[in-house]
């Protein structure tokens, strides 16, 4: 009797020893948490663009949000750009006259692997050992709006716009010419940028 | 009879010039300043990325869902630097040309920067979702994305095609202004040389 009870205790470990087993099995061989599901495409826009320069950036991140800190590094791509399809060219007298449009600056977080690092987050002030220091998606994104705003005004600030306008003006002259074969006046009626910003 | 003389040299004078042909016009400036222009964007799209995280563990209480969403940007444009001389062949006689641009490329511009929140079920004993996480969800949805457009997806070439009609429309009213009638094609499009005269792209 006693052995047989010894018998169904061995195999009941056995069994329980097994199916722990089986259970850190499948906890290491779990599915891939992250899935990146099927990419949706948006409408083809037209346009006709010069591309004047090309932004790359890296910034770093210090910021604050109800609370939190955080601190991460960005890689940046974007571009100053000028719409061709809306040229004001008067082409009447002897000499062609060209009005420089208004620029278009975009800046975006670029594609690159690491592009988005975020080094650290915490919280601070009283009792912030008592509070989460993880930022939501929505403070997360005040943070990067706020760094996306500050990118483009630096962007007119350190004179990237100014310079860009300036080589803007002088390829248009020179295309023109060759085109219309005649003198080519490009005004530039804003050559520090159409966006106001302030120092 | 000085004056006779000088009289019949200058009557000859348009029927000398009249003989001789009029040298062609230098299009060697038009070239340059096409090739100077660099880099034109002609079409863009926005590309929505969607990407969840679920971890579930059997000896974890609640569950724990998120979906985030952004958009990337492609452009299609042509790098005008490849543009060579040989690349425009002129015809003084029909005032025509025949224009081979260099091929029309799609790059990623880059990506929003913030994440659009499209679900989210983080049960209360869970933990909840932090930035570094959500960085790395980027992460993989960008590489995906890569990897997509290596593929080649239709998206890809519907936004390359609509470049190619965009950028034929305007080197056409370039070389109108020039006073020439152009016949565009691209140097990827047509093995063998291609036909100047296609313009379908739909």
């Amino acid at each position: 009797m006693i052995k047989a009870l010894k018998y169904i205790s061995l195999l009941l470990l056995s069994a329980a020893i097994a199916f722990l087993g089986w259970q850190l099995y499948k906890n290491f061989q779990r599915p891939e948490e992250i899935e990146v599901l099927p990419s949706k495409p948006g409408d083809v826009k037209e346009m006709s663009r010069l591309c004047s320069m090309e932004i790359y950036n890296e910034v770093s991140v210090l910021d604050t949000v109800n609370s939190k800190v955080m601190f991460a590094v960005q890689k940046q791509s974007g571009s100053i750009t000028f719409d061709m399809d809306n040229l004001q060219i008067d082409d009447y007298g002897d000499t062609v006259k060209i009005i420089l449009p208004r620029e278009i600056v975009e800046v975006y977080e670029s594609n690159e692997k690491g592009a988005w690092v975020v080094i650290d987050t915490k919280a601070i002030g009283p009792m912030a050992f008592l509070r989460s220091n993880k930022l939501t998606n929505a403070e997360e994104n005040r943070v990067k709006s706020k760094l996306k705003a500050n990118s483009i005004k630096r962007l007119y600030q350190n004179g990237t716009v100014r310079k860009a306008r300036k080589d803007a003006v002088e390829n248009l002259s020179r295309l023109m010419e060759g085109v219309y074969r005649k003198p080519v006046v490009v005004t530039d009626p804003t050559p520090e940028g159409t966006q106001k910003t302030k120092k | 009879m000085k004056i006779f003389r000088i009289f019949s040299i200058l009557l000859a004078a348009p029927i000398l010039f009249a003989c001789s042909k009029a040298p062609a016009p230098d299009h060697t400036s038009l070239y340059e300043e096409i090739r100077h222009v660099n880099k034109m964007e002609f079409a863009s799209m926005a590309v929505t990325k969607t990407v969840k995280t679920e971890r579930s563990d059997w000896y974890k209480i609640g569950k724990r869902i998120a979906v985030y969403s952004y958009d990337t940007y492609l452009k299609a444009y042509i790098d005008l630097y490849e543009f060579e001389p040989e690349d425009m062949e002129f015809d003084e006689k029909n005032k025509t040309v025949k224009v081979t641009l260099p091929p029309v490329k799609v790059e990623i511009a880059g990506r929003d920067m913030e994440m659009k929140k499209e679900y989210e079920n983080v049960g209360i004993l869970r933990t909840d979702i932090d930035s570094k996480e959500r960085a790395l969800m980027k992460e993989k949805a960008s590489a995906d994305l890569k990897k997509e457009l290596e593929g080649e997806p239709e998206y890809k070439l519907r936004l390359e095609n609509t470049a190619r009609r965009k950028a034929r429309s305007y080197f056409e009213n370039i070389f109108k202004n020039a006073g020439y009638t152009a016949f565009i094609r691209f140097s990827d499009e047509i093995p063998n040389g291609g036909d100047f005269n296609i313009k379908n792209y739909d």
